[in-house]
C-alpha cells in the first residue's frame, strides 16, 4: 500500500518546522514512501531544495503551501497542494497564490489571502486542491458547533465548485480525548466529509521526522511568539513525526474503526498524491535554461547569429591597431569560444549579460567583471568584462564548459552608491514580469540560537548578552565540545554545572544550529528571466521595495535561473566621483577604460609602497608585499592579487616566488614544455589557468577536460582517478617517469591551493586605475576616496596621506563644505574641501539646509537662515568653519574665535527670532557685533577640538606636537626607515592606525601594527615577548612610541621587529615636566 | 500528595494494560482502552535536553480504562512514565 505524506513542514517554515528537506526526503524514501510534500507555511522557500532532494532519493516531489485565508470570519490555515503533471498549471497557479499572499508582506501585514483572492485561481478548473485540516477553522466547530461546521463546509464548497479543490485533512495526533487532534475529533472530521461529499484524505500535519525534534519545535515555537516557554500554550505532544506507513494505518483504523473505511481513506490519500506528482522538468522547468526572449533584448533572428555578428564588429574596438597575426589569434580564439556557447544554447545569455553592461555603461556607471567571467574573450569584446584574455594568458575553459551544462556567473561591479538604481532600471527595461531580485535565508549560528534559547527558557537579556558576546567563531552544533576547550567560555562552563538552565541552554542552543531564522534580499543577485518568470517562482517585497524570489542562489541552477550578481563596490564610487570632480574643475574628459595600462609613472608610485587608497593593494600585508616584489607592469598586480590570497598563502607560494623573481634561486619548470606556462611564475604553479595548461601538454587533453580533473583533485575520492589518468596519459606521451612523479606532487598538493587567474587579472584592473588616479591626480582622488570612504582605514589616515602627497587640505567652511569633499579652485592650484557631514552629531536636514542656504553674510545670517542646533552650531565654531563667514581670519582679523564662541553662546541662548522681512536688516546690524578682548584660542586646543569633534586631525598632524621631542630622541620618520640598514635599532613613533593579529600556522599570536607619522607608514611586528612588555598598549593606546629593530624585507620592503611600546602622551609630559 | 502505582502491570499486544495490581488487588482491564499523548513542562525540571531525550521530555502515554477487581468497578487514568517505565494512576473513580 503506498502513502505520501501530503502535510509537512520543513525548517523553512521558519521557527516552525525542524528538518531540512534533504533531511525529510531522505527519511521518506527510506520508509518506502512513493512520495512526499513540503508544505511550507507562507512561502516556497524550500521546495527547490525539495524537489532535488526527492530526485537525488528517488520519490515524486509534491509542493504546496500552508496559507493564513481570511474571510467575513477568521478561517484559518489552510494547505494548497499544486497539481502535476499539467505543463506547469499547477506550480504557476500555487507560484501566483504564494506571490499574491506576500505582496502585504512587511509594514506589520502578515502573509495571508481572502478566501475571495483564493477562490479567483480555481474559476476554471483545479489546478490545485485545498486541504482544511487542523489549523483551519472548520476544525475549532466540527466537535463543538457540528452545525456550524457543516455550514461552513458549505460555504467552502460554494466558494470552489470545481471538482478536486477541496479535501478535509484527517489528523490523528491522539490528543487528550475530545480536544482538536485526538482520535475523536479526527473522526468528527471524517464523518463531516461523510456528510458534506467533500473527500478526505490523512495526513500527519508533520514537523519533525522524529518524536525527539517536538522539544526542538517548543523552542522554535517560542521564538515564533516571541514569548518563553509557559507564556503561549504549546504543542499538545510529540506526534507531529514523519511516521511510517504502517504507524498511519494503525491510525486510520483507531479514527474509522473499520478496516475497509481505513484502506479507503487511504488509498484517497495516495490518490490525491499522485495527483500532485511533480513533473520537475515540465512542471518547473527543471534544469532548462531561461532568457529574456529575442524580443525583450530588442534582437530579431538567430541569437547565434547576433552574438557572431556582435563580437566579430567588437574585434576593431578592443584591438585597433592589431597585426594579422595577432588578429588570426583573436580570430581562433573567439571562434572556439562562439561553437562552445552555441553548441550549449547560451546566445541569448550572453547577450543578455552584454545588454544588462551597456545599460549601465549607457547611465554612466562604472562597471567592471569579476571573477571567471574576465576569461572570456567574448565578454571582453561585448564590454562586459575589461581585461583582454588573450594578452593575459586566461582560459575560457575555467569559465565556461561544454562539460557542465549550467548557466555560468557573470559577476559584475558597480558603483556602490548607485547599485539599487541600477536594479530599478533593470525592472524597468525588462519588465517586472521578468526580473526578480534574488533571496538569501539567513540561519541560526552561534549568537543568534543561544539569544532565542534563552528567550525561551526565560533567561535575562543581560545574562545571555554576557553568554553570547563570549561566542566566537564557532558553530552552536558544537557548543557543548566548544565549552569544555575554549578559555572564554571556562566561567559559563563552570556556572552550567549548577544551574540546570544554562545546562539546558547549551543542549537547544545546539538543537538550533543552522535552522533557517529569516529570508531576507541577498545583496547583489538580480533573477532575469522570460515573461513567464513569474509563472516559476513565488516572489515576495524586499526591503528596497522591489520584488524578490522566494529562492535563494543554491536554487538558480536546478531552476535554471539567470542569475547576475551585480556587486556594489565603494572603490568604484570613490573613482566615478574623481572623474567626475576631475570634469568639473579641470574640463578634463577622462575614461579610464582607456588610459595606458603601461604607465611607468604609476608603476614607479605604487613601487614607493604608499598604496594607501588603492583597490586591494592597501593592507599592511599588501603593502609589504608591495616592497617586497616591486610590480613594474599590469601582469605583476594580477599576480600580486593572486598571491596574497589565503590559498597560495596557505599553499606557500609567495617565498618561491619571490626568490624566483629577483634571482635568489633559479626557477625550476621541471620540464622544458612547461617553460612557457610556468615563466610568468618562476616555477610556481600559482593560477587555475596554469594547471590547466599542464594537464593539457602532459596528457593531451582538452583544457575543459583539465578543468574537470582540476575540480576533482579538491575532492579526495575523485582525485585518485585523476592521479591514475594524469600518470598514464603523460607516460604514453613519453615523460619520463620522474618528471611525471614531480609534476604531480606538485598539482596534487594543488587542489584547495591555487587562484583562478581571471579574477586576479579582473581585480587589478581597478587597483590600476585607482593607481592610476593617485598618480595623476592626487587632490580629485583623495577627495573621491573620503567622499566614499572605501577602503580599511580611518578617514583620518587618508588626510596624512594627503598632506604627504602635497594635497591641499580645506578645512570645513560653511559657504563651501557640502555633504561630499569638493575639490575647490585654491592659489592657481586645487585643494581638497572637507565636508560638513565629518562634523558629530551633525543631522542630514541640518546639512541640507546649509547646502540649500549658501552663501551666508555672517554668522547671525547663518544662524538664521540654516537654524543649526546650539550643539552643531558651537561645533562648527569649534573646527574654524564658521572663521570665514565671521571675518576672523588671517593675521588682520581684530576678532578671533575666542570671540566668536562668546558671540554664539549669546545667540544661541535666546530663542531664535523668528525671521521677518521687515525686522531683519536691523536685528543683523544688532546681533552682528562680535565681543572682543577674550584670549585666542591655542593652535593645541584647536587640534583638539577638531579630533573630537571630526574624529580627524585636518589642519595638521597630531604628531607634530610632539615633534621637538621625537626629534630629541632621536624617533626615525617612517618615510626613513627605508635608508636604514638592516637591524638597526630604531624608534618610531605615531597614530596607531591598524592592528592586526592574523591566525598564524606556528598558533602563536603576532601582533601587526601600523603606525602614521604623516610621511608615511611603519610597521612594527610583536611576536610574544615583546607583546608580554606592553600588550595592553597595543590594543588601546592611539599614539604609540615603538623601538625595535629594522628587518629588510625586499628592495622597498623594511619593517620593525618591536622590542617594546610606551604611550606617547605620557612620554611627552614627563618630558615637559623635565623641560620646564 | 503522594502518588499511586499501578504495579505487575501486563501488556496485550497493542501496549495497552491488560491486567495490573493497586492497592492489593489485581484488575483485569474491562472495557477498550484510549491511548492518548498529554505533554510535560519540561523547561521547568529538566537539566539536559540532549538529541534523543526529546519525546520522553515532551511527551507521555496514557491510558483511559475500566477495570474491574473482586471488589468493583473503577475508571482509570494511567501515566506511563518514561524511561522509567512506571505506570501512575492519575485518577480512579469507582
Amino acid at each position: 500500500m503506498g502513502f505520501s505524506h501530503l502535510n509537512v513542514s520543513s525548517a523553512f517554515s521558519a521557527h516552525y518546522g525542524v528538518n531540512r528537506p534533504e533531511q525529510l526526503a531522505a527519511a521518506a524514501s527510506a520508509m518506502g514512501s512513493s512520495g512526499l510534500a513540503i508544505t511550507d507555511r507562507d512561502g516556497l522557500y524550500g521546495a527547490v531544495k525539495h524537489i532535488g532532494a526527492c530526485i537525488s532519493v528517488g520519490i515524486s516531489p509534491i509542493v504546496g503551501v500552508n496559507l493564513k485565508i481570511t474571510g467575513e470570519q477568521d478561517l484559518g490555515r489552510v494547505v494548497i497542494l499544486a497539481h502535476g503533471h499539467n505543463r506547469g498549471l499547477g506550480w504557476a497557479t500555487l507560484c501566483r497564490i504564494v506571490s499574491l499572499a506576500t505582496s502585504r508582506k512587511g509594514r506589520k501585514k502578515e502573509t495571508s489571502l481572502s478566501i475571495r483572492e483564493l477562490a479567483s485561481f480555481f474559476e476554471d478548473q483545479a489546478n490545485c486542491t485545498i486541504l482544511l485540516g487542523l489549523e483551519s477553522s472548520l476544525s475549532r466547530l466540527v466537535l463543538k458547533e457540528p452545525g456550524q461546521a457543516k455550514e461552513l463546509c458549505e460555504f467552502w464548497k460554494e466558494q470552489f465548485p470545481t471538482p478536486g479543490s477541496l479535501a478535509i485533512e484527517v489528523v490523528n495526533h491522539m490528543t487528550e480525548p475530545g480536544l482538536i487532534g485526538s482520535t475523536k475529533h479526527a473522526r468528527a472530521m471524517l464523518d463531516l466529509a461523510a456528510a458534506t461529499g467533500i473527500s478526505a484524505v490523512i495526513t500527519n500535519a508533520v514537523r519533525y521526522i522524529e518524536p525527539d525534534g517536538a522539544l526542538t519545535a517548543d523552542v522554535l515555537d517560542s521564538a515564533r511568539h516571541l514569548e518563553p516557554l509557559g507564556l503561549f500554550e504549546p504543542q499538545p505532544n510529540a506526534q507531529a513525526w514523519l511516521k511510517p506507513v504502517s504507524k498511519i494505518a494503525a491510525l486510520a483504523l483507531e479514527v474509522t474503526e473499520d478496516t475497509k473505511r481505513s484502506m479507503t481513506l487511504i488509498e484517497n490519500t495516495e490518490q490525491l498524491a499522485s495527483n500532485c506528482f511533480l513533473d520537475p522538468e515540465q512542471d518547473c522547468g527543471w534544469n532548462q535554461p531561461k532568457t529574456p526572449e529575442k524580443s525583450a533584448l530588442g534582437i530579431t533572428g538567430n541569437p547565434f547569429e547576433v552574438l557572431w555578428q556582435k563580437t566579430h564588429s567588437a574585434i576593431n574596438w578592443r584591438y585597433p591597431e592589431i597585426k594579422a597575426a595577432e588578429l588570426a589569434t583573436v580570430q581562433h580564439q573567439l571562434s572556439k569560444e562562439l561553437i562552445s556557447v552555441n553548441k550549449l544554447g547560451f546566445s541569448t545569455y550572453f547577450l543578455t549579460v552584454a545588454d544588462v553592461a551597456q545599460m549601465i555603461r549607457d547611465m554612466r556607471i562604472r562597471i567592471s567583471a569579476r571573477g571567471s567571467g574576465a576569461g572570456s574573450l567574448i565578454n571582453y569584446l561585448l564590454g562586459i568584462s575589461g581585461v583582454d584574455p588573450v594578452a593575459e594568458g586566461l582560459l575560457f575553459e575555467r569559465f565556461l564548459s561544454t562539460e557542465r551544462s549550467t548557466l555560468p556567473d557573470i559577476d559584475i561591479d558597480v558603483e556602490s552608491a548607485r547599485r539599487h538604481e541600477i536594479y530599478r532600471a533593470i525592472f524597468r527595461r525588462y519588465g517586472g514580469n521578468r526580473v526578480t531580485l534574488l533571496s538569501m535565508q539567513s540561519t541560526y549560528r552561534g549568537r543568534g540560537a543561544v539569544r532565542d534559547g534563552g528567550l525561551a527558557l526565560g533567561l535575562e537579556d543581560e545574562q545571555i548578552d554576557e553568554i553570547a558576546k563570549n561566542m566566537w567563531r564557532f558553530s552552536a552544533r558544537n557548543f557543548r565540545t566548544e565549552l569544555n576547550q575554549k578559555p572564554e567560555l571556562a566561567e559559563f562552563s563552570k556556572l552550567t554545572e549548577t544551574d540546570r538552565k544554562l545546562n539546558l541552554l547549551v543542549d537547544i542552543t545546539q538543537r538550533l544550529d543552522r535552522l533557517p531564522r529569516h529570508i531576507s534580499m541577498h545583496p547583489c543577485g538580480v533573477i532575469l528571466g522570460d515573461s513567464s518568470l513569474l509563472d516559476l517562482t513565488p516572489t515576495e517585497p524586499s526591503g528596497m521595495g522591489l520584488p524578490m524570489s522566494q529562492f535563494d542562489k543554491d536554487d538558480m541552477d536546478p531552476m535554471g535561473f539567470l542569475k547576475l550578481d551585480v556587486l556594489g563596490v565603494r572603490m568604484q564610487s570613490a573613482m566615478a566621483y574623481t572623474v567626475k570632480e576631475i570634469k568639473r574643475v579641470k574640463q578634463v574628459d577622462l575614461d579610464l577604460d582607456r588610459v595606458d595600462k603601461d604607465d611607468p609613472a604609476v608603476y614607479k608610485m605604487i613601487r614607493t609602497t604608499n598604496t594607501l587608497g588603492l583597490f586591494q593593494i592597501e593592507s599592511p600585508g599588501q603593502r609589504e608585499l608591495t616592497g617586497k616584489h616591486q610590480p613594474t607592469k599590469f601582469n605583476d598586480l594580477t599576480m600580486q592579487i593572486s598571491l596574497f590570497r589565503p590559498g597560495p598563502m596557505k599553499g606557500n607560494m609567495i617565498k618561491p616566488y619571490l626568490d624566483g623573481r629577483h634571482g635568489f634561486i633559479e626557477p625550476d619548470y621541471m620540464h622544458r614544455d612547461l617553460r612557457d606556462i610556468l615563466e610568468e611564475s618562476y616555477g610556481v604553479v600559482v593560477f587555475h589557468e596554469q594547471l590547466m595548461r599542464i594537464m593539457k601538454v602532459m596528457t593531451g587533453c582538452t583544457l575543459a577536460r583539465a578543468d574537470e580533473m582540476r575540480r576533482q583533485l579538491g575532492k579526495p575520492a575523485k582525485a585518485q582517478g585523476v592521479a591514475t589518468y594524469f600518470k598514464k596519459a603523460a607516460a604514453a606521451r613519453g615523460y619520463s617517469q620522474q618528471v611525471i612523479d614531480k609534476v604531480w606532487s606538485v598539482l596534487e598538493g594543488f587542489g584547495s591551493f591555487g587562484f583562478c587567474k581571471a579574477h586576479g587579472a579582473a581585480f587589478a584592473v581597478p587597483t590600476y586605475h585607482s593607481a592610476w588616479l593617485k598618480t595623476h591626480y592626487p587632490t580629485e582622488f583623495i577627495s573621491g576616496l573620503l567622499t566614499h570612504d572605501p577602503g580599511m582605514y580611518p578617514r583620518r589616515l587618508l588626510l596624512a596621506e594627503a598632506r604627504r602627497l602635497g594635497v591641499k587640505l580645506l578645512g570645513i567652511d560653511v559657504n563651501r563644505s557640502t555633504n561630499e569633499y569638493l575639490v575647490e579652485k585654491h592659489d592657481g592650484d586645487v585643494a581638497v574641501r572637507v565636508s560638513l557631514s565629518e562634523i558629530a552629531g551633525i543631522s542630514k536636514p541640518e546639512v541640507e539646509r546649509i547646502i540649500c542656504e549658501q552663501p551666508f553674510q555672517n554668522v547671525t545670517d547663518f544662524y538664521l537662515r540654516a537654524r543649526p542646533s546650539r550643539r552643531t552650531l558651537e561645533k562648527l565654531a569649534l573646527v574654524g568653519a564658521l572663521d570665514a563667514v565671521a571675518g576672523i581670519q588671517g593675521e588682520a582679523a581684530v576678532h578671533n574665535r575666542s570671540d566668536l564662541l562668546v558671540k554664539i553662546r549669546q545667540l544661541a541662548a535666546k530663542a531664535a527670532p523668528k525671521l521677518d522681512a521687515n525686522q531683519l536688516s536691523f536685528d543683523l546690524k544688532n546681533l552682528d557685533q562680535l565681543p572682543v578682548g577674550n584670549a585666542p584660542i591655542t593652535k593645541e586646543l584647536e587640534l583638539e577640538s577638531e579630533l573630537a569633534i571630526t574624529k580627524m586631525d585636518i589642519t595638521r598632524h597630531q604628531i607634530e606636537k610632539f615633534q621637538q621631542m621625537l626629534d630629541e630622541m632621536g624617533v626615525v620618520r617612517a618615510g626613513e626607515l627605508i635608508g636604514i640598514r638592516s637591524n638597526t635599532e630604531v624608534l618610531v613613533a605615531g597614530v596607531r592606525v591598524a592592528t592586526q593579529t592574523p591566525p598564524m600556522r606556528s598558533g602563536k599570536r603576532v601582533v601587526f601594527i601600523s603606525l602614521d607619522d604623516g610621511t608615511g607608514l611603519a610597521d612594527a611586528t610583536f611576536f610574544d615577548e615583546a607583546q608580554r612588555r606592553c600588550s595592553n598598549l597595543l590594543f588601546q593606546n592611539k599614539l604609540l612610541l615603538i623601538s625595535g629593530k629594522t628587518r629588510r624585507t625586499g628592495v622597498r620592503g623594511v619593517s620593525v621587529l618591536a622590542e617594546n611600546a610606551w604611550d606617547l602622551r605620557q612620554l611627552w609630559q614627563q618630558w615637559q615636566q623635565r623641560a620646564s | 500528595m503522594e502518588i499511586e502505582l499501578a504495579t505487575g502491570v501486563m501488556l496485550d499486544a497493542d501496549g495497552a494494560p491488560a491486567s495490573f495490581d493497586w492497592r492489593g488487588e489485581l484488575f483485569l482491564t474491562s472495557s477498550r482502552p484510549v491511548r492518548w499523548y498529554s505533554r510535560s513542562l519540561w523547561w521547568q525540571h529538566a537539566g539536559q535536553a540532549e538529541v534523543g531525550q526529546g519525546r520522553n521530555l515532551v511527551e507521555t502515554e496514557m491510558w483511559r480504562l475500566w477495570a474491574a477487581s473482586t471488589t468493583g468497578r473503577y475508571f482509570f487514568q494511567l501515566r506511563h512514565q518514561l524511561p522509567e517505565d512506571s505506570w501512575e494512576i492519575e485518577e480512579a473513580t469507582g
